[in-house]
C-alpha cells in the first residue's frame, strides 16, 4: 500500500521537522535606545481577542470596549496610575462636598476642551448625563449608579426632561445636590458612564456612529476605525494634562485570537503581551528565557476569587457546612497548580483596596482538623450523604479550580458534582434563587472603595427573582444597616473600620469561602519604559513611553535567518543566536 | 425556462423565510441577549430598562411581528453588541469574505485541475499514486489542524508569511489572505482533483479522442482541447456548489488567522446572543446557499441541454 | 439476491488501500473499545507532583507516562485513548441518526413520490440551506445541560439530508425494477416491498456513504469542540484536546499532535474504507 505508506512518510517528515525547529524568538527583536528621560513619540501597540462593541462611554460594558472608552473620554475626577486608590482631580481642578455629603460642587479646568478644540463647559456635562441616564435615549448599563442625583427617578421614568439635582452658576462650576449623602459617589464620577461627551458631534454623527467615530475629552482621538480588527488612535492635541499621554499613537488590534497575540509579541509585531494573550504555558516559557524574563512583570489585582455557597440552599443553608468548607480549601495548592498567576487570599478585601489587613483577625484558613470539626457540628460526622453540584464557568482556570476544590472537599465528607456552563448562561444561573449550591465566583471591582466589594454580593436588597448580584442569597439585617451607614459615613477612618467589621460578619457566617487575589502578568518590549499596570483601567497606556528602538544586531541575524527560512535551519542546526 | 426560473425564485424565498423563522425562534432561546448587553454589574433596574429598550420584554410573537416588518423593507435591525444597524454590519465583511473565497477558489481551481490533469496522464506512473495519496491526505485533514500547523510553521517559525490578520492596503489584503486560502483550499482542491482524474481517465479513453489522437493530434491538444475541456464541467459545477457555502464564512479559518470576515462575525454573535446579528448572518449565508446551487443548477441547464431539468 | 457479492468481496481483498483503511479502523475501533484495559492512569485525574515541574510546565514521555502530561498534569495517553472512545461513540451515533433518518425519507419520497416526495425534499432543501457550523453551535447553547447526546444529536439531525437524497434517487430506479414490479402486482403489502425488496437493494449504497459520513462525524465533532461547544469538560475527546492545547501549541506542540495525529489517522482509515467499499461493490461509478 505505497499510498499510506507515502502519507505516514508526509506525517513523520512533518513531525521530525517540528521537532528540529527551535523556536526563532527566544530573544527581543528591537532593544531601547537607552535614551534618559520620558520622551514624546512612537506608536503603542496591543492586541485583544474580544472586538469593541462600542465606545460611547454611556453603553461600553465589557472588558475591551472599556480599553477603547478610556482612551477616548475623561471625567471629572480618575485615579492616580500608581500608589493609592485615591480619587484625584481631571477635568474638574478642585470641588467641595457640603451641606452634610448631599451638594458636590465642581470647577473645572480652564485648559478642560474636547478633541474638536472646543472648551468643556459645565452644561457639557449636564447634556452628557442626561443624555446616559435617558433610558429612551441609550440604554445605558451603568445608569444606577447615579440613583442618588436629585430628580433621578423622574427623569428615567420620563416625568421630567432634566435633571433637577444638577446646577450650572457659570461655564466652568458643576453643582450636583444629592437626594441623600453617600461617601462613594466620587467613585460612580470617575466611572466612565459619567465622561462628558460634545453635544454637537453626538447629534451630527448621531448616537450609533458617536460609538465609532466621534470625539471625546480623554487623551486619544480614534484617527481610523477599521471594524473589527484595528483601531488606530492619535494623541489628543487638546488633552487637558500637557505632559500625557506620551506616546503619538496607539494601535488596537481586536478580535485576535491569544495564540497569534503572543506569536506576533513574540516577533515584535506588538508592544505588550497582558494577563488575557499569556496563556499559561506562554508564561512558563517566556519565564525560562533569560533574555525576556527582565521585561515579565507581576502586579497584585484588586480582583476577589472565591466559591460561594447558597445560604438558602442544603447543605449550606447550615453555616458550619460553610465553615467546614472554608477550612478544607488548600489555597496554597491552588497557586501552586495555576503557577501563582493567583495569590492565596483569606478575606474579602484584597490588597491596595482601604480597609485591606495583612493580619485579618478570624481570617479563614486551611485546617482539615477544624474543617471536619464544623461538619461534626453541623451533624454530618461521617461525611453529607448527597452529592452537591459545583458550577463553573468557561475557561482552563475555572476547570483546575474545581478539580482541586473537588479533591479537597471529598477530604471531608462533601462529595461534588462538577457543572461546567458556559459564559452567559453560568452568571444567569447563579442569579436564580435555588439554583447554584456551590459555585465559582469572585468580584472584579468598578472602583477601588470597599463598598464595591462589600454592597453588591452581600447586600440583600440585590436579592432579586432573576439576576441576583448577592450569588450567596445571603441575608443579614444587621450587615445590611451597618454597610448603610458606613455609606453615608463622613469620616474616613471610621468608614473604613465599619467595612472592616462587615468583613468580620462576613468570615463569621461564611457565604464565601474566598480563596484568591489574580495577578495581572505582563511583558513589554525592552523599549517600553514606565508600564505600570493601571490599578483601575486595564491596559491604559496613557503613562508610558517609548525609548525609541533599535534594531538589536542579534535581531539583524535572525531576520535574514528567518528570511533563508529552513535553508538557515540545516546550516546552522545546534546554534544559539 | 423563465416559467421554471420564477418557479425556483419563489421557491428560494419560501426557504429564506422558513429559516428566518426557525433562527429567530431559534437565536432567541440560545439565551437572555441582556446578560451580555448589561455586563455581570448592571442592577436589576437598569436590566429592565435595557429589556425595554430592545423590546425583548414583549411577547415573542409581537418581536417576530416587527422583525418580519423591519426585514420586508430590508432593515434587520441594530446590533445589540455594537448598537449599529446590522447591514452596516454584514456590509463591511461581506468583501473580505468574498476576497478570500474568491482566492480559496482560484486555488482549488487552478491546483486542482493541474495536479488532476497531472495523475490523469501520468496514469499507472508513481505520480499518480502521489496524487492520490497526497488528495486523500487533503480531504482527511481538518482546517483547524492544517491551518494551525502551517501558521505555526511558515508564518511563525520560518516568517514567510504574516502571522495572520488583514493587513492596510489592498494588496496587502491579498497577501494576508495567502496562507488562509492556502489552506481553505487543501480540501477543495483535494476533491477537485480526483473530480478532475476521474473525469480525465474516462473521456482519455473515448472513442473521440481516439480518432483525435488518430489523426495525428499532439498529445498536449488532445489532453487540453478535448479531455480537459469535457472534465471542466463538472468541476465548475461543484466550484458552484462551494462558492455558497463560502458566504457563512470559513468560522474556524477566520478565528485561526484572525481574519475579520462574517465567520468571525457569526461566531461573536452566537457567543454574545446578538440575536439581529445572527439573523443577518444567517440569512446571508442562507441566501448564498441557495444563490450556489441555482448558480449550479442554471449552469448545467445552459451548458449541457440533455440536463434540461424537467 | 445475494447480500454480498462475492466478486465485490475478491475486488476490495485486492484493493491494497481498503484494507489498509479497514486495518486502521479496526485497530481504532478497539484501541477505544479497550481504552479501560490499556489506559496506563484515569484519564481524567491530573497527577500534579508527578507531571508537572515545580513551575508547573507538563512533563514529555516517560515510563510511566509514554506520551507526556497534558496542561493539567493528566496522562496524554490514557487522554488519547478515551479520547478515542469519546469521539468514536460520538460519530457512530451520529452516523446512526444520519442512516435512520436519510434512508427513512429517502425511501418514503422516493417509493410514493407525489406530493409526499415534494414535500419531504422541500424540507431537505430547507434544511440545507442552514449554514451548518452556525447552526450547531447556536443548537449546542440552546440546550441547558450540554452532554455528550446533545452533540451527536445535533450532528446527526443536520447531516442526513445529502444521504436522503442518494437514497431516493436509487429508490426511484428500483421502484420501475422489474423484481418490485412483480412483487407488487404478486399482491406483497407495501411494508414488505420495501423492507424484502426495495430496502436490501440499498444497503450497499447505505454503508457505502455511512463509512464516509463516520469520517465526517469525526472531522464536525473535534470541529465543534475547537469552538468550545463540544463535550463537557473535564470528559476527553480528540476534539476537546486540541482545543485544549489551543494556547500551548507554540510551547508544547505534542499535545496538538497527539490528538491531530488520531483525527487523522482515523479519518483517512474510515474514508480508505469507504473508498474500497465503494470501489468493491460499484466498480465503474
Amino acid at each position: 500500500m505505497p499510498s499510506i505508506r507515502r502519507a505516514s512518510a508526509v506525517v513523520a517528515l512533518a513531525l521530525t521537522a517540528l521537532a528540529a525547529c527551535r523556536d526563532p524568538h527566544t530573544h527581543p527583536r528591537y532593544e531601547g535606545a537607552g535614551l534618559p528621560g520620558p520622551r514624546r513619540g512612537g506608536t503603542f501597540r496591543f492586541a485583544m481577542d474580544g472586538d469593541v462593541g462600542t465606545a460611547d462611554p454611556a453603553l461600553s460594558a465589557d472588558t475591551t470596549s472599556m480599553i477603547a472608552t478610556r482612551m477616548l473620554h475623561e471625567c471629572l475626577v480618575d485615579y492616580a496610575a500608581r500608589g493609592t486608590a485615591d480619587v484625584v482631580p481631571a477635568l474638574a481642578e478642585r470641588w467641595e462636598v457640603t451641606d452634610e455629603g448631599r451638594t458636590y460642587t465642581f470647577h473645572l479646568r480652564p485648559s478642560a476642551r474636547f478633541g474638536n478644540g472646543r472648551a468643556v463647559t459645565s452644561r457639557d456635562f449636564v447634556w452628557s448625563w442626561e443624555r446616559m441616564l435617558n433610558p429612551r435615549r441609550v440604554p445605558s448599563p451603568g445608569a444606577d449608579n447615579y440613583r442618588l442625583i436629585d430628580g433621578y427617578d423622574d427623569l428615567r421614568e420620563g416625568r421630567a426632561q432634566h435633571l433637577r439635582g444638577l446646577t450650572t452658576p457659570d461655564d466652568r462650576t458643576l453643582v450636583v445636590r444629592l437626594s441623600g449623602p453617600d461617601r462613594t459617589f466620587l467613585h460612580a464620577l470617575a466611572l466612565r458612564f459619567a465622561a462628558v461627551v460634545p453635544r454637537e458631534s453626538v447629534e451630527a454623527l448621531g448616537d450609533a456612529r458617536y460609538g465609532t467615530e466621534g470625539v471625546g475629552a480623554g487623551p486619544f482621538l480614534v484617527e481610523h476605525w477599521e471594524p473589527g480588527f484595528r483601531i488606530t488612535f492619535r494623541r489628543n492635541p487638546y488633552y487637558w494634562d500637557p505632559e500625557r499621554p506620551r506616546v503619538d499613537g496607539v494601535i488596537f488590534e481586536v478580535s485576535i485570537a491569544r495564540h497569534l497575540q503572543f506569536m506576533r509579541f513574540l516577533s515584535g509585531e506588538l508592544e505588550l503581551a497582558h494577563n488575557y494573550s499569556l496563556s499559561t504555558a506562554d508564561y512558563l516559557w517566556i519565564g525560562r528565557q533569560t533574555a525576556w524574563r527582565p521585561y515579565l512583570q507581576r502586579t497584585p489585582m484588586a480582583t476577589i476569587g472565591a466559591f460561594m455557597m447558597n445560604t438558602e440552599m442544603r447543605p449550606f443553608d447550615n453555616v458550619h457546612v460553610r465553615r467546614a468548607v472554608t477550612f478544607a480549601i488548600d489555597r496554597d495548592a491552588l497557586c501552586r497548580a495555576r503557577n501563582y498567576r493567583i495569590q492565596p487570599a483569606w478575606g474579602l478585601l484584597p490588597p491596595s483596596i482601604p480597609g485591606h489587613r495583612d493580619a485579618l483577625p478570624n481570617a479563614q484558613r486551611f485546617d482539615p482538623a477544624e474543617a471536619r470539626r464544623e461538619m461534626a457540628l453541623a451533624g454530618y460526622p461521617n461525611g453529607y450523604p448527597d452529592e452537591v453540584e459545583l458550577w463553573i464557568g468557561e475557561g482552563e482556570a475555572g476547570l483546575v479550580y474545581g478539580q482541586l476544590i473537588q479533591a479537597d472537599l471529598a477530604r471531608i465528607g462533601l462529595r461534588v458534582r462538577i457543572k461546567q456552563a458556559s459564559g452567559a448562561v453560568y452568571y444567569g444561573a447563579l442569579g436564580r434563587p435555588g439554583t447554584v449550591p456551590m459555585g465559582f465566583t469572585g468580584w472584579q471591582m468598578d472602583y477601588p472603595d470597599p463598598a464595591n466589594f462589600i454592597e453588591p454580593s452581600f447586600h440583600s436588597r440585590n436579592i432579586q427573582p432573576e439576576n441576583s448580584a448577592n450569588h450567596a442569597f445571603y441575608r443579614n439585617a444587621a450587615f445590611d444597616a451597618l454597610v448603610d451607614r458606613a455609606r453615608v459615613e463622613p469620616d474616613r477612618a471610621r468608614r473604613i473600620a465599619m467595612y472592616q467589621e462587615a468583613e468580620q460578619m462576613l468570615l463569621r457566617d461564611a457565604p464565601w469561602a474566598f480563596v484568591y487575589n489574580a495577578v495581572d502578568l505582563s511583558v513589554v518590549q525592552p523599549y517600553v519604559k514606565n508600564w505600570v499596570p493601571h490599578p483601575v483601567w486595564n491596559y491604559y497606556p496613557g503613562d508610558l513611553w517609548l525609548d525609541l528602538p533599535t534594531r538589536a544586531w542579534r535581531a539583524a541575524r535572525r531576520d535574514l535567518a528567518a528570511a533563508l527560512g529552513p535553508l538557515a535551519h540545516l546550516a546552522n542546526p545546534g546554534g544559539a543566536p | 425556462m423563465i416559467a421554471w426560473l420564477a418557479r425556483r425564485l419563489a421557491w428560494m424565498a419560501l426557504v429564506l423565510w422558513l429559516v428566518a423563522t426557525a433562527t429567530f425562534f431559534g437565536a432567541l432561546s440560545i439565551g437572555d441577549p441582556v446578560q451580555t448587553l448589561a455586563g455581570p454589574h448592571a442592577t436589576a433596574r437598569d436590566r429592565a430598562y435595557i429589556r425595554a429598550h430592545y423590546h425583548l420584554d414583549r411577547p415573542r410573537t409581537t418581536q417576530y411581528a416587527y422583525f418580519l416588518g423591519s426585514l420586508a423593507r430590508g432593515d434587520l435591525g441594530q446590533s445589540f453588541r455594537y448598537h449599529r444597524p446590522v447591514t452596516e454590519l454584514v456590509g463591511e465583511r461581506l468583501p473580505r469574505t468574498m476576497l478570500l473565497g474568491v482566492m480559496t477558489l482560484a486555488i482549488e481551481f487552478v491546483l486542482g485541475v493541474a495536479v488532476g490533469t497531472l495523475a490523469a496522464v501520468k496514469r499507472r506512473t508513481r505520480v499518480e499514486t502521489a496524487v492520490l495519496g497526497a488528495t486523500f491526505l487533503g480531504i482527511s485533514l481538518p482546517t483547524f489542524l492544517s491551518g494551525k500547523l502551517c501558521l505555526m510553521v511558515f508564518a511563525y517559525w520560518f516568517g514567510w508569511f504574516p502571522l495572520g490578520g488583514y493587513g492596510t492596503t489592498a494588496l496587502d489584503h491579498v497577501w494576508h489572505g495567502v496562507l488562509p486560502a492556502l489552506v481553505l483550499g487543501l480540501l477543495g482542491t483535494s476533491s477537485e482533483a480526483r473530480l478532475v482524474r476521474n473525469e480525465m481517465v474516462e473521456t482519455l479513453q473515448a472513442d473521440y479522442v481516439r480518432t483525435a489522437r488518430a489523426k495525428g493530434a499532439s498529445e498536449w491538444q488532445v489532453v487540453v482541447h478535448h479531455a480537459l475541456r469535457n472534465a471542466l464541467l463538472p468541476v465548475l459545477t461543484s466550484l458552484g456548489l462551494s462558492f455558497g457555502a463560502l458566504f457563512s464564512g470559513a468560522i474556524i479559518t477566520e478565528q485561526i488567522f484572525a481574519w475579520p470576515g462574517l465567520g468571525r462575525l457569526a461566531y461573536e454573535s452566537v457567543t454574545g446572543f446578538d440575536v439581529p446579528v445572527i439573523m443577518g448572518t444567517v440569512l446571508l449565508a442562507s441566501t448564498g446557499i441557495l444563490a450556489g446551487n441555482l448558480v449550479a443548477d442554471v449552469g448545467y441547464a445552459v451548458l449541457d441541454p440533455r440536463i434540461r431539468r424537467a | 439476491m445475494d447480500l454480498v457479492d462475492p466478486r465485490a468481496v475478491a475486488r476490495f481483498r485486492r484493493n491494497r488501500g481498503a484494507l489498509a483503511g479497514l486495518v486502521i479502523v479496526l485497530v481504532a475501533v478497539v484501541l477505544s473499545t479497550l481504552a479501560p484495559l490499556l489506559a496506563p492512569h484515569n484519564p481524567d485525574t491530573p497527577y500534579k507532583n508527578r507531571t508537572l515541574t515545580t513551575q508547573g510546565v507538563p512533563i514529555g514521555p516517560t515510563r510511566e507516562f509514554p506520551l507526556g502530561a497534558d496542561a493539567v498534569g493528566r496522562c496524554e495517553l490514557s487522554r488519547v485513548l478515551y479520547g478515542g472512545r469519546v469521539s468514536l461513540i460520538v460519530a457512530f451515533a451520529a452516523t446512526g441518526i444520519v442512516v435512520l433518518l436519510g434512508t427513512l425519507v429517502g425511501l418514503v419520497a422516493g417509493y410514493f413520490g407525489g406530493t409526499l416526495d415534494t414535500v419531504l425534499m422541500r424540507g431537505v432543501d430547507t434544511l440545507m440551506t442552514f449554514p451548518f457550523m452556525l447552526t450547531v453551535m447556536a443548537l449546542n447553547r440552546v440546550v441547558a445541560r450540554p452532554g455528550l447526546w446533545v452533540v451527536f444529536v445535533v450532528l446527526g439531525a443536520l447531516s442526513w439530508t445529502s444521504l436522503a437524497r442518494q437514497v431516493r434517487a436509487k429508490t426511484l430506479q428500483l421502484r420501475e425494477q422489474e423484481f418490485v414490479l412483480a412483487a407488487r402486482a404478486l399482491g406483497a403489502s407495501t411494508p414488505r416491498v420495501l423492507l424484502v425488496h426495495v430496502l436490501p437493494n440499498l444497503a450497499t449504497l447505505i454503508i457505502v456513504i455511512a463509512t464516509s459520513v463516520v469520517a465526517q462525524m469525526i472531522l464536525a465533532e473535534s470541529a465543534l469542540s475547537m469552538l468550545g461547544v463540544g463535550v463537557v469538560p473535564p470528559t476527553a475527546s480528540w476534539g476537546s484536546m486540541l482545543q485544549e492545547s489551543e494556547s500551548l501549541t507554540r510551547a508544547v506542540p505534542r499535545l496538538t499532535l497527539v490528538p491531530g495525529v488520531a483525527i487523522v489517522l482515523t479519518v483517512v482509515g474510515f474514508n480508505l474504507l469507504g473508498e474500497g467499499l465503494r470501489d468493491a461493490f460499484d466498480p465503474k461509478g
